[in-house]
C-alpha cells in the first residue's frame, strides 16, 4: 500500500514538473512595464526620483511593477498615479557625447570603397575592433544623453549596415530637437555625429485633426467616444449644410454614437430626438431604443414611449426572427406600461380635484383606462401568440380591464 | 304585563336587526398597498357587475351590502352566503377574493402588490453607422 502511493506521488511528481518548467520569462513582463510613466515615456523623473522599467518598491520594502498606481498591498499612491499629465518636457542637462575614441588609421579598403564608418550606430557587438562606437551609456531615461538614441528616421543603422527605420509619431518627429545637428569630420576621415547639447527634447501636443470629411475614418473613435470637439462641431456644421437627407443621416448616427459611448446622456437625447424628428424615423432599431429610454423616465414621457414605440412597430419587418418576437413584445410592453402610467396619473389628479374640473378629469380617466385596456390587450394577444410568457400582459390586462373575463380567450 | 313585556322586547329586538342593515350584513373592505397605505384609486366590483365602486379616497374603504347586476337582479350580503369580488387599481395587480359573509364583524383588509415594470430586461438594440447599401441586381435576366 506504501509502495503504491509513493509510486503515485513519484508519477504525479513527473508529471507535474514539466508544468512548473512550462513558464518562461515572458511570465514576468507585467513586473517591467515597458513605458512606467504617466506621460507615457519609459522613463522619467517624478520628486526626484527615476521612474524606469525596474520595480520599485512600496515603503514596506516590497516590489512593485512601476507603472503601478497604487501600492498593491498598502493602496498608497505610487509615483505613476495620475494618467491625466500632458507629455512632459525634458529639462535636465544633456550628457556631453562621449570623446570620440582614437580614430583608427584609414585603411586602404579594396576597390576604393572609402565610404566612412557611421559612428552613431547600434552596432554594438559587431566588427570586435569597437572601433569608432558609441557604448550604450547613459540612463533609460536620458534619451538626450545617449549618441546612438534613435532621434529620427535614418538615424541609425541595422547590424548589416543598412539604414533602421525608425517610426516617427505624427505630429512629433520632425519637432524633436536632440538630433545629430552637426557632423565633425576629424583628421582621420572618419564622420562623427555630434549633438547639440544645448537643444532640449520640446513635447510637441498632438495635432488635433479636426477634419470630418471621412465618416468612415470617424467611426472608430465614435465608437470609444472619443470624438474630438472640432470633430463634433465639423459634424454638426456638415449636418446642417447637408442637402441630402441621407449624408444627414450618417452624420447624424455618427453624432449620436459618439455621444452614447461617451456617456453623456442628455446629449445623446438631444440628438436622438433631433434624428427621430428632423432626419429619419424609419429605423425602428432607434425608435425603439429611443421608447426605452423614455420609458425610463416618469409619467411625463409616458406619450412620447406610446408615439416611439408605434413608429417601431410600423417598421417592425425590418426585424426577423427571435428579434423580431422579442422586439415587438418588448414594444407591445412599452406601450402597454405606458398607457398604464398615464392612467394611473389621470387617476390621482381626477380624485384630487373637485367641481368642474373633476368631471373633465373623469372623462379623462376613462379615455385613458381605455387606452390602457387596449395596449394591454394587445400586448397579451401577441405574446400568447408568439409564444411569450404571459403572465404580465395578462396581470396587466386584467388590472386595466376590471375583469378578468376580458383578457381570456 | 307580560304581554307588554313581550311587546317592549319584540321592539327591542327589531331595533337592533336595523342596525345591521337594511338590506343585507354590511361588508367593509380596506383596500391598501404593501406597506399598509390606502390604496385612493381602488376600485372593486363583482365578477358579474357592470359598475365599479370606487373606495373612499381618504381611507381606502369600501362597504355595501347589496349588489345589483345588470340582469336586474340583486345579490343580499347575508350571512353563510360566499362573495366574490375583484379589487383592482391603476398600476396595481388586480385581486381576485372570496369572502364567506359573517354575522357581524364583516371588515378585512386587501393587500395589493404594484406591477413590476420591469424595463431592464429588455435588450437595447445597438446603433448602427449609416453606411450605403449596395442595390440588389438581383441574379438572373430575362427569362429567354
Amino acid at each position: 500500500m506504501r509502495t503504491r502511493s509513493l509510486r503515485l506521488f513519484l508519477l504525479g511528481l513527473c508529471l507535474g514538473a514539466p508544468v512548473a518548467l512550462a513558464a518562461g520569462l515572458g511570465d514576468y513582463e507585467p513586473i517591467f512595464p515597458t513605458n512606467p510613466c504617466q506621460d507615457g515615456w519609459a522613463a522619467c523623473i517624478v520628486d526626484g526620483s527615476a521612474v524606469t522599467a525596474e520595480p520599485t518598491k512600496d515603503a514596506a520594502g516590497r516590489p512593485l511593477p512601476s507603472d503601478l498606481r497604487v501600492g498593491w498591498f498598502d493602496l498608497e499612491a505610487t509615483a505613476a498615479l495620475s494618467p491625466f499629465v500632458e507629455l512632459s518636457a525634458y529639462d535636465g542637462e544633456l550628457e556631453a557625447p562621449e570623446p570620440p575614441p582614437e580614430a583608427p588609421a584609414p585603411q586602404e579598403r579594396s576597390g576604393g570603397d572609402e565610404a566612412p564608418a557611421a559612428v552613431a550606430s547600434n552596432n554594438n557587438g559587431g566588427g570586435g575592433d569597437g572601433g569608432g562606437q558609441a557604448t550604450q551609456g547613459g540612463s533609460r531615461r536620458d534619451p538626450g544623453g545617449e549618441p546612438a538614441a534613435p532621434a529620427g528616421a535614418g538615424a541609425t543603422t541595422t547590424p548589416s549596415g543598412r539604414p533602421m527605420f525608425t517610426p516617427t509619431p505624427v505630429g512629433q518627429g520632425s519637432d524633436l530637437a536632440a538630433t545629430p545637428t552637426t557632423t565633425v569630420q576629424p583628421a582621420g576621415g572618419t564622420a562623427v555625429a555630434q549633438l547639440d547639447n544645448t537643444a532640449a527634447v520640446q513635447p510637441v501636443a498632438p495635432v488635433a485633426n479636426d477634419s470630418c470629411d471621412d465618416l468612415v475614418a470617424l467611426e472608430p473613435a465614435a465608437l470609444m467616444g472619443r470624438m474630438l470637439p472640432g470633430q463634433v462641431k465639423c459634424l454638426e456644421g456638415r449636418l446642417n449644410s447637408a442637402e441630402l437627407q441621407t449624408e444627414k443621416d450618417k452624420i447624424s448616427r455618427v453624432l449620436m454614437q459618439n455621444a452614447e459611448a461617451a456617456g453623456n446622456k442628455s446629449e445623446w437625447e438631444r440628438l436622438i430626438k433631433r434624428h427621430l424628428e428632423d432626419i429619419d424615423r424609419s429605423d425602428p432599431n432607434l425608435c425603439f431604443k429611443y421608447a426605452l429610454h423614455l420609458s425610463r423616465g416618469g409619467v411625463g414621457r409616458a406619450w412620447g414611449v406610446i408615439k416611439w414605440a408605434d413608429y417601431a412597430l410600423e417598421n417592425k419587418q425590418q426585424w426577423t426572427g427571435s428579434t423580431y418576437k422579442a422586439r415587438v413584445n418588448a414594444l407591445y410592453q412599452l406601450r402597454a406600461e405606458a398607457a398604464v402610467k398615464l392612467w394611473e396619473d389621470a387617476n390621482a389628479k381626477m380624485l384630487a380635484a373637485s367641481g368642474d374640473d373633476r368631471s373633465k378629469l373623469e372623462a379623462d380617466e376613462v379615455k385613458l383606462r381605455g387606452m390602457a385596456k387596449d395596449y394591454s390587450r394587445e400586448w397579451l394577444d401577441y405574446a400568447r401568440a408568439a409564444g411569450e410568457d404571459i403572465k404580465k400582459p395578462m396581470a396587466l390586462c386584467v388590472s386595466t380591464a376590471g375583469s378578468k373575463k376580458f383578457c381570456e380567450e | 304585563m307580560s304581554s307588554r313585556m313581550m311587546w317592549a322586547l319584540a321592539a327591542v329586538m327589531m331595533t337592533g336587526c336595523a342596525a345591521k342593515g337594511k338590506t343585507g350584513t354590511p361588508v367593509t373592505v380596506f383596500v391598501t398597498d404593501t406597506e399598509s397605505t390606502a390604496i385612493s384609486t381602488a376600485v372593486i366590483r363583482h365578477p358579474d357587475e357592470a359598475e365599479r365602486h370606487r373606495v373612499n379616497s381618504v381611507d381606502g374603504s369600501w362597504t355595501e351590502e347589496v349588489l345589483y347586476m345588470p340582469d336586474g337582479s340583486e345579490i343580499v350580503f347575508r350571512p353563510g352566503e360566499m362573495l366574490v369580488l375583484e379589487i383592482s387599481a391603476p398600476g396595481y395587480e388586480t385581486q381576485v377574493i372570496q369572502y364567506q359573509v359573517r354575522r357581524r364583524k364583516n371588515e378585512f383588509n386587501v393587500q395589493l402588490v404594484r406591477h413590476d415594470f420591469d424595463d431592464e430586461a429588455i435588450e437595447e438594440p445597438m446603433m448602427s453607422f449609416g453606411r450605403d447599401n449596395p442595390r440588389d441586381l438581383g441574379g438572373g435576366g430575362p427569362a429567354n
